[in-house]
């Protein structure tokens, strides 16, 4: 009999070799999946029995296939992803801005205030020239436009914001429901390896769009959470959505809870936030231009003796989006008010330095209007260089977990080369081992 | 227990060796933009720092350009209104020589009221200068420089307000004068003259030479006044000058290239993205394990 156990050794070290090969298969062929983690297969020595004189072997057991990796690492690469995210968003969601702001590229609002008081001060040499207040009409025109066109670069940047923000919850909501799946098909099919991987690959992209943490429980599922707050709960999704204020809100049955999000949609709101604050810091320079213009040209008198009217116009509701230069003044530039007296004398500029002086007060937070527009550029910039480097931190921290990760679970194709050959050669031993105790087997058979 | 190194790229996210290769393309545009367009930054972030001080030298780089266009504009008018008062100083001159030769006994009375006839002469001589237009403005009208100022009479129907332009934020020079002022006194003493010289009494004569005195002081004063707003102007042109080739230099140091940095860092940055190229894609490539088996 022990010929006969010793071809069933050989056979599970066939068994055990040919799970092996399956293995090294499996890993060489999904060396590239994104979110693959290498496998190996556990063995161990079947239980022995006793044969009279002592405990024989039994050969070999597959016990199971184990998913290399660490889950803990799993987890920081998650929250990794949104820290990298977040930073990586916020610069691309305000890099629109920056070509739209840089005025040694573009003729904007900074400039444009510049030549309009320059203008002005030009006026000084002959107040009643005509061609000198067609300068000045020009210029006040180009100051509404650039304005005008600034806004509107503000608006689009925002709405292309926006439109990136639905985008990324409504991708979240997909993958949320997703995860929820593969949680429920996890406890069906007793945790699958391959349905782990999947389910990684989820929580990274979210982590990615939300900066959500995972939670893994014992039977292999994950619960998504942002602040607490779950997104996904075993095979439970719940609804993410965007407020009003473009603020991320969870659906917490009874109404929603708004969570202070990190990854993409958290570096979007920040950027979309930030542009909020500057396009309302161009418009309050914008009304608070125009009405000190108008205030220090109702001053003055114009060419006709006439008592100053309104040099700039804008809806109160969006000053920067609307302000315009009056057309009848553009029309008529002898209605400018540059005189000091009602006889308008040719010569008389009295009411220009009151106008220039406009140029250096503090109209907003004490601020002239020219630092104000200086600041806009400056605070864009300085937000899009602090979230690059945060980025290129944040991404050296990724790549370290990604890379410990990688140690755990790559695949290396070296080492998968060389256990092809490894199992290889294990299978034609156990082969081996089965033909020689055959052929044992044979012989016996012939003297019986 | 000792932990395997996979150092083969495939170990590491494919996602990050990408971006990486992408961070370099960008490095290299952004030094490939440098040595275009000898601008330092690309984009504004590049240098955050730089853009108040930029904006700041760029408003005052722009100023520069208007404090050169008025004192050009001033340099014009006080250089006609020089001339003026010189030619109106050389008037007054002239006539006080004649009221002295006048006022002596050797002349008769034919002499002076032939005399008078000059000195009228030299009275419209005078209101011609008072009478100065440059540039389509009269120079002796004050602010009201669009309308002749003194009519044949010497009647002066100008500004006693003094027009003036901005030579910087805080200067102003004046580029007219109250002809009034200025000329008054002079036409006033050359008719006092002709009317002297008309009733043909030496001493009446010799009575106006105070006055004459008077107005000529005037325009000599007037003119040492002008002259000194014409320097102020002078100096304001070789200023701007100078500040402009300065700003522009101080704005360039902020935004301007290395040229040597630059086509060095650029040299740098494409031989290690061919290096990153060559090595990702060997090491990518499945061949040794091909072989091996």
């Amino acid at each position: 009999m022990s010929v006969l156990r010793n071809i069933q050794i050989g056979a599970s070290g066939l068994t055990a070799a040919n799970a092996a090969l399956s293995a090294t298969s499996h890993n060489v062929v999904n060396s590239t999946t994104p979110g693959y983690q290498r496998r190996s297969v556990q063995q161990s020595t079947s239980i022995p029995t006793s044969v009279g004189v002592g405990m024989a072997g039994r050969g070999v057991s597959v016990t199971g296939f184990k998913r290399m990796g660490s889950d803990l690492v799993m987890q920081q690469q998650v929250a990794g992803e949104g820290d990298y995210a977040r930073a990586m968003a916020t610069e691309g969601g305000l890099a629109p801005l920056e070509p739209l702001l840089d005025e040694t590229q573009v003729s904007g609002p900074h400039s444009a205030l510049t030549a309009f008081f320059d203008s002005l001060q030009q006026a000084t040499q002959d107040p009643s020239d005509s061609s000198n207040r067609r300068v000045v009409t020009a210029r006040a025109k180009n100051l509404g436009r650039a304005f005008r066109a600034t806004s509107e670069g503000f608006d689009r940047t925002l709405q292309g914001q926006e439109t990136e923000m639905e985008g990324k919850v409504d991708r979240l909501n997909a993958i949320s429901t997703k995860l929820a799946a593969v949680n429920r098909d996890i406890i069906a099919q007793d945790g699958p390896a391959d349905l782990l991987d999947e389910r990684d690959r989820i929580l990274k992209e979210a982590g990615s769009i939300i900066g959500a943490t995972a939670d893994l429980e014992p039977d292999g599922t994950a619960n998504l959470l942002v602040q607490g707050h779950a997104i996904v709960s075993g095979a439970n999704a719940r609804t993410v959505s965007l407020t009003d204020d473009m603020q991320v809100a969870i659906d917490a049955g009874r109404g929603s809870v708004v969570v202070d999000a990190d990854g993409e949609l958290g570096g979007l709101v920040d950027a979309w936030q930030i542009t909020t604050d500057l396009r309302e810091t161009l418009s309050q320079t914008a009304q608070a231009f125009a009405d000190a213009m108008n205030a220090a040209h109702a001053g003055g008198f114009d060419r006709n003796g006439a008592a100053g009217g309104d040099l700039f116009t804008y809806d109160a509701a969006d000053p920067a989006g609307t302000l315009r230069f009056s057309e009848a003044i553009d029309a008529d530039p002898d209605l400018l008010a540059f005189a000091s007296d009602a006889t308008a004398l040719a010569g008389d500029g009295g009411n220009l330095p009151a106008l220039s002086a406009v140029e250096d007060a503090g109209l907003v937070g004490g601020k002239s209007a020219a630092e104000a527009l200086s600041g806009l550029t400056r605070e864009v910039a300085t937000h899009v260089a602090t979230a690059r480097a945060d980025a290129d931190t944040a991404g050296m921290v990724l790549d370290d977990l990604d890379q410990l990760q990688a140690n755990l679970a790559g695949v290396d194709l070296d080492e998968e080369a060389a256990n092809l050959m490894m199992f290889q050669t294990a299978y034609q031993a156990s082969a081996k081992v089965v033909q020689v105790n055959d052929q044992l087997l044979n012989t016996l058979m012939e003297m019986v | 227990m000792s932990m395997p190194i996979r150092s083969g790229p495939l170990s590491r996210s494919r996602t990050r060796i990408m971006q990486e290769l992408s961070n370099l393309r960008g490095r290299i545009s952004r030094s490939e933009h440098a040595a275009t367009t000898g601008l330092a930054n690309e984009r504004i972030s590049d240098a955050p720092a730089v853009w108040t001080a930029v904006h700041r030298l760029g408003e005052q780089l722009d100023d520069q350009s208007t404090w050169e266009s008025n004192a050009k504009k001033a340099v014009e008018l006080l250089s006609a209104s020089d001339s003026a008062l010189n030619e109106g100083t050389r008037i007054m001159r002239e006539a006080r020589a004649l009221a002295l030769r006048m006022s002596t006994g050797t002349m008769s009375d034919e002499d002076r009221m032939q005399a008078a006839g000059d000195v009228r002469g030299m009275f419209d001589g005078l209101l011609k200068e008072a009478n100065t237009e440059s540039a389509g403005r009269y120079i002796f009208a004050g602010t009201a420089y669009d309308s002749r100022p003194f009519d044949p009479t010497g009647v002066y129907s100008g500004s006693s307000d003094v027009p003036g332009t901005l030579l910087s934020a805080s200067d102003e020079v004046t580029i007219g004068a109250d002809g009034s002022a200025t000329f008054g006194a002079s036409l006033q003493a050359l008719s006092d003259l002709a009317a002297a010289l008309d009733t043909g009494d030496g001493a009446a004569v010799q009575a106006t030479l105070t006055s004459i005195d008077d107005g000529m002081n005037g325009l000599i004063r007037q003119r040492v006044d002008l002259g000194a707003q014409h320097r102020a102007a002078l100096d304001t042109l070789e200023l701007t000058e100078t500040m402009r080739v300065n700003l522009q230099t101080a704005i360039d140091a902020k935004l301007a290239a290395d040229p040597i940095e630059t086509f060095q860092s650029l040299a740098e940055l494409r031989s290690t993205y061919e290096a990153t190229v060559a090595v990702t894609a060997s090491s990518q490539s499945m061949k040794g394990l091909m072989d091996r088996i």
